[in-house]
């Protein structure tokens, strides 16, 4: 893990926060009249939102860069 | 009844008049007043068909004012005003003329109620950007207008070649819906295609762009591409190809941004993927995703010009837009910092900002059509916008590591032009009932903040978010780097070099053996011809058989010729 500045640690606290917050929300508000099956599950939303983020990025990382990745001058 | 000011003509006039004027404070008074005069002469013109003539046969129909191409209109003037007052902080006023040359260009595509009046400013379009590309005056900006000429005049082609069957067909040019049925309508489809960025025909876009001037880049990012999107709505609404290419769209994009370095081209990217949005809304064809899709390019242009203009900003102080030269800029330029913020949750959709009263209508439309597939897509792309532009743009440019720039806040037009538009960005994020529900082609009945949708967006993008820090904690983030990403034009800038030196091998040593066997024929005809002098010379037959040499051999010839033919 990097060493973090006070205001990064504050705000990575706070998204914590924040997160577990809506968590609480999803169990309050979530859940009924919805149009899929899937919304209907709790943490839906939170499961999808994380899991997207992660595959996002290794798969750019892992499959994507090292087939396109080119000088700066490639077409020059 | 006298026929009343068309649009287009304000901003073909105020090219010539800009041009005209070299001081910079009467120049930044008619940036002002021009867009909000054409505001108020558009705001004046009911709905209705003007400006209609024959000529040779063809009948013309130059300005068509129905509530779509109204909003795209409104939101036209409002944007050229916008960037307008932006450029005066640097730029020269020839730039300010294209910029309205191309403007006006835009509106009329939008105002066209016939084929052929639409495919001329089309055309003004293309070459207007083109020219716009060019006045950078680098290298790197010479090549990017070439590329986006030829796809465009390709592009182009097709058009009018669709054009002029339709005709052949239907006998008339007024610009009504069709569907995918037949080579006329394919080849309009596609014409758009090309414009709009459809995958694999994107590449003009993300390598143009971010290699045009400061301001450059900021036009380009709101005509092209939503004239295309107008165009789409205005022809092929409900076109259910759209709906798939739209998704891809949505999707391929955001890989690409999370490896690029150039910030500016990472909103290219993310540029493509929000028409994506756009295009699956046409593509429903429903009345909810009509106007998701309107209210989508409305917001678009809004917040996609904010974001150039805050990545500009930041390139206007210090050179550069690369991720790898900036960071910890957000102690110097406060107020750009805010702007960029702003833009980038109105893209991500973030509750309370314009993307979320526009995009929610497209995500609402797919699932009241129980399209599931769809949906997840949807959602996806939402998670992954927020990714790259949301977060990525703002966080390498303003915070990140200290790059140890140190430089001034972004000179004044600037500033405003920022502060308008991200004012924009949250009124009607706020109010979208008051401000832009109003506007759009059909009545709306929506309300996107209930406690469910506001927290389960808040939830997805949070967790997203939530992702990104883990994995930048963790150091498995992908470092940015100085790169060039290859995408899909490398099979027409280097693999089709390749093949054309391959086709040229080919035919030289194919020509080759035809030069050989060319001379074996020859010394076999001679031999053959020569056969029967040699048999009355050793044998004493009569002359008579020379002409059978001959035949001989000129019917070895005409088999030979014949097999090639076969």
């Amino acid at each position: 893990m990097k060493k973090l500045s006070k205001t990064a640690r504050t705000a990575v606290r706070l998204l914590f926060t924040g997160c577990l917050i809506l968590l609480g929300l999803d169990l309050a508000l979530l859940g009924h009249d919805t149009h899929f099956i899937y919304e209907s599950r709790h943490f839906f939303y939170a499961c999808f939102g994380f899991c997207s983020g992660l595959i996002i990025v290794l798969l750019a990382k892992h499959v994507l860069r090292p087939i396109v990745k080119r000088s700066e001058d490639y077409y020059e | 009844m006298s026929e009343p000011l068309h649009p287009v003509l304000i901003f073909y006039f105020s090219a010539l008049l800009i041009s005209l004027f070299s001081s910079r404070k009467i120049v930044q008074l008619l940036v002002i007043i021009i867009p909000l005069f054409g505001l108020l002469n558009l705001y004046s013109l009911p709905d209705g068909s003007y400006h209609q003539f024959t000529l040779h046969g063809f009948h013309f129909l130059a300005l068509n004012i129905d509530p779509l191409s109204r909003i795209f209109a409104y939101i036209f003037h409002i944007a050229v005003c916008i960037t307008l007052i932006y450029t005066t902080a640097f730029d020269d006023t020839s730039k300010l003329a294209f910029g309205f040359f191309y403007a006006g260009s835009a509106l009329g595509v939008v105002f066209a109620g016939d084929f052929l009046t639409f495919y001329i400013f089309w055309e003004l379009l293309t070459l207007s950007a083109v020219a716009i590309l060019l006045k950078r005056k680098t290298d790197r900006a010479a090549r990017a207008g070439i590329h986006y000429l030829l796809t465009h005049v390709v592009g182009g082609l097709a058009l009018l070649s669709g054009v002029i069957l339709h005709y052949l067909d239907y006998g008339s040019l007024q610009m009504i819906r069709l569907s995918l049925s037949g080579t006329a309508e394919w080849l309009i489809f596609m014409g758009l295609g090309v414009m709009c960025a459809f995958p694999l025909l994107h590449c003009w876009l993300t390598d143009s762009y971010p290699e045009a001037s400061i301001s450059g880049t900021v036009f380009l990012s709101i005509f092209t591409t939503k004239s295309a999107v107008y165009s789409l709505a205005r022809i092929f609404p409900g076109q259910s190809e759209l709906i798939w290419i739209g998704a891809v769209m949505t999707i391929f994009p955001i890989f690409y941004a999370v490896i690029e370095n150039d910030l500016r081209r990472v909103l290219s990217y993310s540029l493509i993927n929000q028409v994506g949005f756009m295009v699956i809304g046409i593509g429903l064809g429903t009345y909810l995703s009509i106007n998701g899709a309107v209210a989508h390019v409305f917001t678009h242009i809004l917040y996609k010009s904010l974001l150039f203009m805050s990545i500009g900003a930041v390139m206007f102080r210090t050179g550069t837009a690369r991720a790898t030269g900036l960071g910890g800029l957000a102690r110097s330029m406060p107020f750009t910092t805010a702007c960029c913020i702003i833009g980038a949750a109105s893209i991500s959709a973030v509750p309370f900002f314009s993307g979320f009263a526009s995009k929610s209508l497209v995500v609402s439309a797919a699932a009241d059509g129980h399209h599931l597939a769809l949906w997840l897509v949807l959602l996806f792309a939402s998670a992954g916008v927020f990714h790259h532009a949301g977060i990525k743009v703002p966080f390498f440019a303003f915070f990140s590591h200290d790059s140890g720039l140190r430089v001034k806040e972004a000179p004044l037009p600037m500033l405003a032009a920022m502060g308008i538009a991200a004012f924009l960005c949250v009124i009607i994020g706020v109010f979208p009932e008051y401000t832009l529900y109003p506007l759009l082609p059909y009545p709306v009945s929506y309300n996107p903040y209930t406690a469910a949708h506001i927290v389960s967006q808040f939830e997805l993008l949070s967790f997203a978010a939530l992702a990104f820090t883990l994995l930048l904690l963790s150091g498995i983030y992908p470092a940015e780097m100085r790169a060039t990403n290859l995408d899909f034009d490398w099979f027409y800038r280097k693999a089709a070099s390749w093949l054309i030196v391959a086709a040229g091998v080919i035919v030289a040593a194919t020509s080759k053996l035809l030069e050989l066997a060319g001379k074996m024929l020859v010394s076999v005809y001679h031999r053959l011809r020569t056969l029967p002098d040699y048999l009355v010379y050793t044998t004493g037959l009569k002359s008579t058989v020379r002409p059978i040499g001959e035949s001989l051999a000129l019917a070895l010839l005409f088999m030979t010729a014949l097999i090639f033919i076969m």
